[in-house]
């Protein structure tokens, strides 16, 4: 997947500004990133390490992460279905679930999702597997109103570039990546300092691992550089930071 | 039940020009919903917030019913599988079913990805 650091991202500018939003996430977000059988050579990201530098950071800093309870349902994996009951459990994870509107919302939700589905592989009337998790978790978002969608599915990003976001009032809504993330945790300073080499890692796997992505994307050095130059002043700016990790903490 | 973008764009272009005779500008003002989105909203381009479409439903008189979809394609499939008389029935209807829907799938992939799809 492309990295861009050329230009600002207002989603990630909203929340650089304040945190405690509410942020959706896809169930890509949950799934130990596994490039395993497209890139020759390449392993599997363990669990572990994974909750170790990319799940833990993340609830350590976003209050409000949520997820459609269809894309909860999704995670099939035993551990990541494991760590999303535990941290629902606990308080730390919102599953936006569609019962929760009353008569004209869900109304209103069913229709927006048929409109976002008929641009999918999506079918409300059958209710299959096939992008399921992004309709519905967009058409939730499009009735609630809510401001992000994080994902790191190219399919479910491009839904809010296409004319579908103009069409139902998704226009207000911004995707985030996951590289915005690792950059948002790094300048933050939300990571132990040696857990900083595990979002480079993290980074690296996903987006310069191939000779074409080490091509057209920077490396990790340049990458936090580039994307400091976007939004560094911003950072500098805002008010509403979460605390940055500190061992007294 | 869904609501037809179609049915809302119509019956607040008939509401608005026919029953209360206002221009778009005295819509706007009167609802706090911008010109251009009420206009998008009329000609059939935007699908109105919840909020937007309650505040039109109370200035413009009309309800959910009013905008209500035709029946969905769900019940003539419904009705095609209850209308079979026998297994073998169910199961042609079954196949037939899955066939169209997988053809309007395939429909729908092509308009919004602007590319030919060749396999089921």
């Amino acid at each position: 997947m492309k990295v861009n650091v050329t230009d600002q991202n207002p989603a990630l500018v909203s929340l650089i500004h304040n945190f405690a939003q509410q942020i959706p996430l896809d169930a890509n977000f949950f799934i130990p990133f596994d490039r395993s059988n497209t890139v020759k050579g390449s392993m599997a990201i363990t669990f572990s390490a994974f909750k170790k530098y990319w799940l833990d950071p993340l609830f350590v800093t976003f209050p409000y992460l949520s997820i459609h309870a269809s894309v909860f349902n999704e995670l099939v994996s035993g551990e990541s279905k494991k760590y999303a009951e535990n941290r629902r459990d606990q308080g730390n994870l919102i599953v936006m679930d569609d019962s929760e509107f009353d008569t004209n919302k869900e109304v209103y939700r069913k229709s927006v999702e048929k409109v976002i589905a008929a641009h999918t592989a999506y079918e409300p009337e059958l209710d299959n597997a096939d992008d399921r998790g992004e309709v519905k978790s967009l058409a939730y978002i499009a009735t609630k109103p809510l401001n992000f969608f994080a994902s790191h599915d190219s399919r479910a990003l491009r839904l809010l570039e296409s004319p579908i976001k103009e069409k139902i009032g998704l226009a207000s809504v911004g995707a985030i990546e996951i590289y915005e993330l690792l950059y948002y945790l790094r300048r933050m300073e939300m990571v132990e300092p040696d857990k900083v080499n595990g979002l480079k890692m993290m980074y690296k796997y996903l987006y310069c691992l191939t000779k074409k992505e080490k091509e057209n994307n920077p490396q990790w050095g340049d990458f936090y550089q580039l994307m400091d130059n976007l939004y560094k002043s911003e950072i500098i700016k805002s008010t509403g930071k979460p605390t940055p990790y500190s061992p007294y903490n | 039940m869904s609501i037809s973008l179609t049915k809302i764009s119509g019956i607040i272009h008939h509401k608005r020009k026919n029953v209360r005779k206002i221009t778009l500008e005295e819509l706007s003002r009167e609802t706090n919903i911008n010109k251009d989105t009420l206009s998008r909203i009329e000609n059939g381009r935007f699908y109105p917030s919840i909020e937007q479409m309650n505040t039109l439903m109370e200035a413009l008189s009309f309800s959910l019913k009013d905008i209500e979809e035709n029946p969905d394609e769900k019940k003539v499939f419904l009705a095609m599988m209850g209308s079979a008389t026998t297994e073998n029935e169910r199961v042609n209807f079954d196949k037939m079913i899955s066939m169209m829907l997988c053809l309007r799938k395939h429909d729908r992939l092509r308009k919004s990805q602007g590319e030919e799809m060749t396999s089921c």
